[in-house]
């Protein structure tokens, strides 16, 4: 497994598909792994239903999504954030709302960014760009903590 | 011995007065000496004393022994020396020869050292048997002015004589001069009264009984009251017994009894009178009567006087004038308890003359005019009434002399500090005893301008009352009703004849709890006020509302007296309440309604702007990658196709976020707060130069330019307007753009004005339209969102939007906040 995974929370196909697009257009070439809701998201983090056997996942970035199926990104974020485990993760918030309260609340909750997708396919490369070089190359990701 | 006689201690005399001057003609030895032993016992007995002068035939040891022999207890008299008994030779003969004027003196001597010592007077005998021939005629002498002296004292003299050595004109002498002789004959008396002498003496006992008579039948007390030798009262006619309640009787037995009845500053008063030697005028006198009762009595007394001049005894006349006495009194007290009446009377006394001079001014009607009795009194009465109707007041004066009694007739009165007082006046003539003559009028004056104030106060506040617009109800102490107002009636349709008597219980409609009743009586009678509100029922059986305050009155003292109660009907306000209340009811119900709306409205938004985005976000994205990977097989056409895809999925995203911007602009909390407009507009100018820094516009942005609203709402007003000017200049080389305020009818209207484009007024109307546009796309691009969201802002702050403009002159905005 690449050291540097992505995990990607996003439950629509078409979104899915043109962020991949947008990654391999931009030469982020990290393991991305896409969770199509909460639950699965949740799951993938903390080893739990279908990941059970695999053990906890620790990504070098979270690509979430606020409006999911099942579990919403809200409160995937609040519960990840109330994991020890999964308490320090980046998470940025990729969304396409530009809703005051969305942002404050994922503020409020740990994100650690928030970024609106354009409908601009060129605009949403340029950030999907951006967002790669900032996340998986110029950030440092807090040390992995041992299992508690 | 009330008249005062004394017993002679001779059987045939008996008793005789004082001054009785007698003689004895004796035989033998024996005969004398019982006759003046017996003389003497009886002056011992009563307190007398007693000078026993002895010659022959008995001498003084003799008679001494005579006298031891027949009298008791004569030793004890002799020893205190009650009686003497001297020798003629150191009495008649002292000195040698008989001296008539020393024997005489002697006698008085001894008569006043008898009285000194508390004797009733003196008793005496002389034996004449030592007398010689040669001494007769003056001793004759003697005998006479003897008479004459103790005529006036308190004395007996026996003179003895010896028959065997008197001739017969010789006890024809002796007999004329003394007023009994006895002859003293073999052991038996005979009494001897010469024919003048009893018929002086009947004379005398005739004209004394007269006047004695006179005297005890006189209305007054007719008095004699003797200073010498002794004090006493010598006599007291029988009015006494009437006047004082003390019998004559009386007053002779205890001499000191008769000043006793005098009170004691007349006790002396009396005194003077009576030892007054020129006699006194009436002096009238108090005595205490017998019984307890005060008596007046009016004394007049006449002195009598010895041949020496000196005052001897007072005869006085004493006159009861205790009804006279009474009747000044009460008089007097009537006077002076009228004086008292007048000057300290509460009501305002004044009297005048018939000239209308002020003749008496009482404390009262000092206090009513300011001025001193002292200052009025003897001035016109005229000075009294204020100059406008001074006229009117004299003339209604005026009438009262002609009779007429004026009652309660308003007069004003000019105090002496001038103000005006109105007095209520009665009035009455005082004529003189001829009923005619008039006198004097004596007025009482009432200060009644307090009183005026009151009924005037009174008069309108029971207008007040009448004409209330409120129920009013007052009732006893027991609730029962005494007075309603009009509005009562009007109200509950009861008259006050069918109220008054009643308990306002007949409004009763039993909405209200015994409880609440019962709290609405402990309050009042406690002294509080109650508040509330009753349902209570009309006569007609209609129900109504009023709202009431019940509380006490008081009087003076404090003392709760009735039960005030003033009703307002609210039976409308109930209903408007109602009305309200069901308004109330229905704007909450829509506002919910308007909430859930709303809450859909969000949700819808949310939806647009989360979901309406990623289908779009597919077009773009997958025509990108169409255009991208496969733009080589397509020809020119196809890949303008793909670029129109592309450019109609991004207005439509650009559509989206205008409307959602506008949407929220209406939701979400306003701050109102102090916003610095000119600073905003300052900042957004800077960022649209930024936008094309090649542009030349000036900005002429006015100074402290400052409004009360939502700072982030106030900054999209002014990104729109600047905006607007700033997109609509873009086609002039060279552009200016003002904002600033104006102040219009006490009105502060901000405005962005530029010299650009400008719009035709025919559309000025769909300005501020959402979505609705003046220009083309391709001359200005634009959503048609921004004039409409700045509308909205604007009357979410409660003002108004409007723009004046022309085609190629410019366009200025102007709001109000």
């Amino acid at each position: 497994m690449n050291e540097k995974t992505i995990l990607l929370i996003e439950d629509n196909p078409d979104d899915v598909d043109l962020t991949l697009r947008a990654f391999k257009k931009s030469n982020i070439l990290n393991e991305v792994v896409v969770a199509r809701d909460g639950v699965e998201a949740l799951d993938y983090l903390l080893g739990t239903g279908a990941y059970a056997d695999r053990g906890v996942a620790v990504p070098q970035v979270i690509l979430l999504d606020l409006k999911l199926p099942r579990i919403d990104g809200l409160e995937v974020l609040r519960r990840m954030r109330a994991n020890q485990r999964t308490r320090l993760l980046p998470v940025v918030v990729l969304t396409s709302s530009r809703e005051e309260q969305d942002m404050v609340s994922s503020y409020r909750l740990g994100a650690n960014s928030y970024i609106r997708k354009p409908v601009d396919f060129d605009q949403f490369l340029s950030a999907v760009q951006q967002l790669g070089l900032y996340w998986l190359l110029l950030n440092e990701t807090p040390p992995p903590r041992k299992t508690e | 011995m009330e008249d005062g006689t004394r017993p002679s201690g001779i059987d045939c005399l008996g008793t005789i007065p004082w001054g009785t001057h007698l003689c004895q003609f004796y035989e033998s030895k024996q005969d004398l000496a019982d006759s003046l032993v017996s003389y003497f016992a009886a002056g011992l007995e009563n307190n007398e004393f007693c000078m026993w002068v002895t010659s022959e035939p008995l001498a003084a040891p003799e008679a001494e022994a005579a006298a031891r022999k027949a009298i008791p207890d004569f030793d004890r008299y002799l020893r205190r020396e009650q009686i003497e008994i001297v020798p003629h030779t150191e009495w008649y003969l002292k000195g040698g020869s008989f001296d008539l004027r020393r024997v005489l003196d002697g006698w008085v001597d001894r008569l006043n050292r008898a009285l000194a010592r508390g004797y009733e007077g003196i008793r005496l005998t002389g034996n004449t048997a030592w007398l010689e021939r040669r001494d007769w005629s003056s001793f004759v002498d003697y005998e006479e002015q003897i008479n004459d002296v103790i005529g006036n004292l308190r004395m007996i003299a026996l003179c003895s004589y010896s028959l065997a050595r008197c001739s017969g004109s010789d006890v024809l002498e002796v007999i004329r001069n003394h007023r009994f002789a006895l002859i003293r004959q073999e052991g038996r008396w005979d009494l001897v009264e010469s024919s003048e002498l009893r018929r002086t003496k009947e004379a005398l006992q005739e004209s004394e009984a007269r006047f004695r008579r006179l005297a005890d039948n006189a209305p007054d007390i007719i008095l004699r009251y003797d200073l010498k030798p002794r004090r006493r009262l010598s006599y007291v006619s029988a009015a006494a017994a009437g006047i004082l309640g003390f019998a004559p009787g009386e007053l002779y037995h205890n001499p000191a009894l008769f000043l006793e009845t005098l009170l004691t500053p007349d006790r002396e008063a009396l005194s003077a009178v009576l030892e007054s030697d020129s006699g006194s005028g009436p002096a009238v006198l108090r005595c205490v009567h017998k019984a307890g009762h005060q008596v007046w009595l009016e004394v007049r007394s006449v002195p009598l006087l010895d041949d020496r001049g000196e005052l001897v005894a007072v005869e006085a006349i004493a006159r009861d004038v205790t009804e006279r006495q009474q009747a000044e009194q009460g008089l007097r007290e009537t006077r002076n308890y009228l004086e008292k009446l007048f000057n300290y009377a509460n009501a305002p006394i004044i009297v005048w003359d018939p000239a209308f001079r002020i003749t008496r001014f009482n404390h009262a009607f000092e206090h009513l005019t300011g001025y001193a009795a002292g200052e009025v009194i003897g001035g016109e009465l005229s000075i009294l009434f204020p100059e406008p109707t001074r006229e009117e007041s004299l003339d209604k004066i005026a009438r009262t002399l002609s009779g007429e009694y004026w009652e309660s007739v308003e007069i004003p009165i000019l105090r002496q500090d001038g103000e005006t007082r109105v007095a209520l006046w009665n009035s009455a003539n005082i004529y003189a005893e001829d009923g005619n003559t008039l006198v004097a009028t004596i007025a009482q004056g009432q200060d009644i301008t307090e009183r005026k104030q009151a009924e005037e106060q009174l008069r309108k506040l029971s207008q007040a009352v009448e004409q209330s617009p409120a129920t009013v109800v007052i009732t006893d102490l027991k609730g029962t009703i005494e007075y309603v107002n009009p509005k009562f009636t009007q109200i509950t349709g009861y008259t006050p004849e069918e109220a008054i008597g009643q308990n306002p219980r007949i409004l009763k409609s039993g909405e209200m709890s015994p409880e609440d009743y019962e709290q609405l009586w402990r309050t009042i009678t406690a002294g509080g006020e109650w508040r509330g509100e009753f349902h209570n029922r009309k006569k007609n059986a209609e129900l109504y509302w009023e709202f009431a305050s019940i509380s006490p009155i008081r009087d003076p003292e404090g003392n709760i007296t009735h039960f005030l109660a003033v009703k307002e009907d609210i039976t409308e306000r109930k209903r408007a309440e109602e009305e309200i209340r069901k308004l109330n009811a229905d704007l909450t119900r829509r506002a919910l309604e308007l909430d859930a709306i709303n809450g859909e409205l969000e949700a819808f938004s949310y939806s647009v702007s989360h979901d309406l985005r990623a289908p779009l976000r597919g077009i773009d994205g997958f025509s990108q990658a169409l255009q991208e990977e496969y733009g080589d097989r397509l020809d020119e056409q196809g890949r303008h196709y793909l670029e129109r895809v592309r450019a109609a999925s991004r207005r439509m995203a650009q559509l989206i976020d205008d409307m959602l911007t506008l949407s929220r602009v209406t939701r979400g909390e306003m701050r109102r707060e102090e916003v610095d407009l000119s600073g905003l507009a300052r900042t957004v100018a800077t960022e649209l130069q930024k936008t094309q820094p090649e542009r030349q516009v000036e900005f002429d942005i006015h100074p402290d330019v400052v409004a009360c609203g939502d700072a982030r709402l106030l900054g999209g007003v002014l990104e729109n307007l600047l905006g607007n000017a700033w997109k609509f200049t873009c086609q002039h080389p060279q552009a200016r753009i003002e904002f600033g305020v104006l102040h219009q009818e006490g009105e502060e209207v901000y405005f962005v004005r530029d010299d650009g484009a400008g719009f035709d007024m025919a559309y000025a109307d769909k300005l501020f339209g959402a979505f609705q546009r003046l220009h083309a796309q391709t001359e200005f691009p634009g959503s048609g969102i921004g004039l409409a969201t700045v509308q909205r802002i604007v009357l979410r702050h409660g003002g108004r939007v409007w723009a004046e403009g022309a085609v190629e002159r410019g366009a200025t905005f102007y709001f109000t906040l």
